[in-house]
């Protein structure tokens, strides 16, 4: 699975304003509303879901990403959207390291299958370098696109 | 210091594959040890104590995995991880869906003060 085929473009924001975890999950789950990919009457239902992930075990994953996810029956094809905090989130993540690339992952609760491969695909960019920095360095919503598309067609993993 | 190492498949049973809280499980355990651990299905080997490595092998129900570990307590690792993989996560497992059916049914029975 490619970012192509879970990034909700017009929702991806490139300057997160938060800097705590809830308001995180709130201002990117915001987005995904705005770009008409999750209905308003459930955003407080996702995001109630979403924080209750985040209670088993936080969603951050060391090297300054978190990958907050939950099943939703609201929508039927798995959507994510993607934000970079400059100055970073607490995320209470497992090696202390505030996280500056977060994804928002959610997915109809029928389909683990596609939840996986879309978390395969974002760890496996994730681990090149290169990568990983620029995107944390990218300051706009083209640059942020650019490089996913780029991914996309494995000009980062060997 | 001896050198041992020890080689186990495993079958992934649970429904969800190596999502991201089994990840964090394996990695977990694999870090309580001293010998090198790595996990291996198909041509994918990576480091079985990197949560975003284990993420990346994309793993569902049914993957075969290899787990191998080399170093003085590999022997320890293996039974570990094999515990880990094939009993106490679908253990885990079978708990969730229990508790989240009795939150269902709470959910459709709800109380008197609820249906007004």
């Amino acid at each position: 699975m490619k970012f192509r085929d879970f990034v909700v473009r017009d929702s991806v924001i490139a300057e997160l304003a938060a800097m705590k975890k809830e308001d995180a999950l709130r201002e990117m789950a915001r987005a995904l509303v705005d770009a008409g990919q999750v209905m308003d009457d459930e955003f407080e239902n996702i995001i109630k879901a979403v924080l209750k992930r985040e209670e088993l075990g936080s969603t951050g994953i060391g090297r300054g990403v978190a990958v907050p996810h939950t099943k939703h029956p609201s929508v039927d094809r798995l959507v994510g959207t993607v934000a970079v905090s400059s100055q970073g989130v607490d995320f209470n993540s497992l090696d202390g390291e505030k996280v500056q690339l977060l994804f928002l992952l959610i997915s109809p609760p029928d389909r683990p299958g596609d939840h996986l491969r879309a978390l395969e695909n974002i760890s496996r960019q994730l681990r090149d370098e290169t990568f990983c920095r620029f995107l944390k360095q990218a300051r706009n919503k083209d640059d942020i696109l650019q490089l996913l598309d780029e991914a996309d067609q494995n000009q980062f993993v060997a | 210091m001896s050198e041992i190492r020890a080689v186990r498949e495993v079958v992934l049973s649970n429904s969800q594959g190596l999502h991201l809280r089994l990840a964090q499980l394996i990695a977990a355990r694999a870090g309580g040890f001293q010998s090198k651990i790595v996990l291996i299905r198909n041509n994918d080997q990576v480091d079985g104590k990197s949560i975003i490595n284990l993420l990346g092998l994309g793993a569902a129900k049914g993957s075969r995995i290899v787990v191998q570990a080399e170093g003085p307590d590999a022997d320890e690792a293996i039974e570990a991880l094999v515990n880990l993989l094939e009993r106490e996560v679908p253990d885990l497992e079978r708990q969730e869906q229990e508790a989240a059916q009795r939150d269902t049914q709470r959910n459709d029975h709800p109380t008197p003060d609820e249906e007004r």
